[in-house]
């Protein structure tokens, strides 16, 4: 017995290690001191960081990258805060209909979105550009944030929303003041589900980008011409930007919680994170 | 008591679906009174609050308050205010900014100034006694024992003296409703059967849908041989007696209700009626037997407890019970509830 559970615990550390290994690779070489990819590493530096940062093309897809992610977030919330109240809140056949429908862009092959995309532009006659890409990630982010805010509100007690209009509250007060707020750690949180997606979408954006470069546009042709040190540092980035994007929320909705009884769906975010 | 607050529905009706959860239904409630709609789950009392709230439209009908009429009127225009079974707290507010919510929804003229808003949600909490509670948040209380309710229902009455408000009560607990209304409203699939106050739905119950609901009762099959000025002479197996007519007719059949402390032990030399006890239970202040007669099942309260099997006489008076007509099929089992 014994035996036994020292193999399975051998075993679950070996898995952890295959999954974590790769990652604690790119941390250390990013903080290499040396100049290529051997191992071990030659000493503590910044020199990838700063490297990268001097590097004029990887500062605007950086910020490229942070624009279109931030507009995904802003954009899909909206839309998808929309739809998710007209689907929670005015069932029918049709909104169920719609629902399903909306789910669509989670089973499309990101490819099959990335051609539709090009063909549809080619049609229009519409050039490549921040807006492309946006619209592009909202496709694929607003799913998400219709099945993150629509679970809040279908489980949460509507009788508050009567409660507060017995109290003299418009539908408008209520919708400000009592709906919009137990529902508001579930908005934000789709919302950051949506950048984290957005900031490094790279299949789709590749057909939308035209010559704007987003970050992992501009690691990939990096990538093809030399593997240099640099690219640790800009993945490392690339991982801890949504991820901060996360702690920053999670910490904010547990202070929350933990001030009110109004439970926030944390765990939504920890699980899409 | 106050002169304000009555409220009238005249002929509202409710529909869901397939389902008739109100039909046609009139009802006055007394300006300043104390009202509880009692009645079993489903019977259309918590579709009838939620019409004289606002938060659902009858089909048909009218709801008036005070004369005046608000059938359209949405919840946040009605002079009346509901506490939902639920409690329905807003969980991101502090519990002083729960109660003074109802001062921040007016038109911006209307609203009282912070100031006094602060004091009247401090006199608020000074009433309920939860005045250390105000800045904190409210935290999901489950059910609430007996002591609670018993206290909280104390604390209802008190508040309606100090209020003298209308206050419309529903509740399937009849002993609640019973003990702190001034008057009850029955009902029962959509319909009120009986509108009187307490002491009069538990003695005379005017329908034997009420009779089964309220407290608890022996019932006997009757022939009815005679009636008028109020009375029945029925014959219920060998025995003639006399009970309160509640609609039958001479020559038809009844069903005549007895109250438990109607009937009385006796003696087998004295006794008008013999049977053999069949469970008994304790309340604290009397035993509940029920004992099987050549009558049928009946229930008497006793000072001391007897065993099951034994056999036991009953006396049974000269002038007791009320007559309903018969009904094929009880429209539901005696609804007896305890605490």
């Amino acid at each position: 017995m014994i035996g036994r559970s020292r193999l399975l615990t051998a075993a679950v550390i070996a898995l952890v290690a295959f999954i974590w290994l790769p990652l604690v690779v790119v941390l250390v070489f990013a903080f290499n001191g040396g100049s290529n990819l051997s191992w071990p590493p030659h000493g503590v530096s910044l020199r990838w960081f700063r490297l990268i940062f001097g590097d004029e093309a990887f500062r605007s897809g950086l910020k490229a990258s942070a624009v279109a992610a931030f507009s995904t977030a802003l954009a899909a919330g909206a839309v998808g805060t929309a739809a998710a109240f007209a689907f929670a809140r005015r069932p029918s056949r049709l909104a169920s209909m719609l629902e399903s429908g909306s789910r669509i862009p989670v089973m499309l092959p990101p490819l099959f979105i990335g051609i539709a995309l090009v063909a549809a532009m080619k049609t229009f006659a519409i050039d490549p550009s921040m807006w492309t890409i946006v619209a592009g990630h909202v496709i694929v982010t607003t799913p998400f944030v219709i099945l993150i805010v629509g679970a809040r509100l279908r489980n949460y007690d509507v009788t508050v929303e009567q409660a507060a209009r017995d109290l003299g509250a418009t539908p408008h007060t209520v919708l400000r003041r009592i709906t919009f707020h137990l529902v508001a750690p579930s908005i934000l949180g789709a919302m950051v589900v949506a950048f984290a997606i957005s900031f490094d979408e790279v299949l789709i954006t590749n057909f939308t980008s035209g010559t704007t470069q987003t970050l992992p546009l501009f690691v990939l042709s990096r990538l093809h011409r030399t593997i240099d040190p640099s690219v640790n540092a800009v993945a490392t980035i690339l991982l801890l930007v949504p991820w901060l994007a996360v702690a920053i929320t999670l910490i904010w909705q547990r202070t929350r919680a933990s001030r009110s009884a109004a439970a926030a769906p944390a765990e939504e975010l920890a699980r899409a994170a | 008591m106050s002169t304000t607050g009555a409220v009238s529905i005249r002929g509202v009706s409710k529909r869901f679906g397939s389902t008739l959860a109100l039909q046609i239904l009139d009802l006055e409630i007394p300006p300043g009174s104390f009202f509880s709609l009692l009645g079993p789950s489903g019977c259309g009392k918590t579709t009838l609050l939620k019409i004289v709230a606002g938060l659902e439209r009858p089909d048909t009908g009218t709801v008036s308050a005070d004369g005046h009429e608000i059938t359209g009127r949405p919840p946040e225009r009605r002079p009346f205010n509901m506490v939902f079974q639920n409690y329905a707290l807003f969980p991101h507010m502090t519990v002083a900014d729960n109660i003074g919510f109802g001062l921040t929804t007016g038109a911006r003229r209307e609203r009282p100034p912070d100031r006094e808003r602060r004091d009247r949600v401090a006199e608020m909490l000074r009433l309920v006694r939860l005045e250390s509670l105000s800045g904190r948040y409210p935290e999901p209380l489950s059910a609430l024992d007996r002591n609670v309710r018993f206290a909280l229902r104390e604390e209802l009455l008190r508040i309606h003296q100090e209020l003298a408000t209308t206050f419309l009560f529903v509740t399937h607990d009849q002993d609640e409703a019973l003990s702190i209304s001034q008057l009850v409203g029955v009902m029962n699939e959509g319909r009120l059967e009986q509108v009187a106050d307490p002491q009069a739905i538990y003695r005379f119950p005017a329908t034997l849908f009420t009779a089964r609901f309220i407290g608890a009762g022996s019932f006997f099959t009757a022939d009815v041989r005679a009636c008028g000025d109020g009375r029945a002479d029925v014959d219920v197996g060998e025995r003639r007696f006399s009970a309160s007519d509640a609609g039958v007719a001479a020559g038809g059949k009844a069903q005549v209700m007895l109250r438990p402390e109607e009937l009385e032990t006796a003696p087998a030399d004295q006794a008008t009626l013999s049977g053999v006890v069949d469970t008994c239970s304790f309340f604290g202040a009397h035993f509940e037997i029920s004992v099987q007669t050549p009558l049928g099942p009946c229930r008497l309260h006793v000072r001391e407890p007897r065993a099951p099997g034994d056999s036991l006489g009953i006396r049974w008076p000269d002038r007791a019970g009320i007559a309903y007509p018969w009904e094929e099929t009880p429209s539901s089992m005696d609804g007896r509830t305890q605490g």
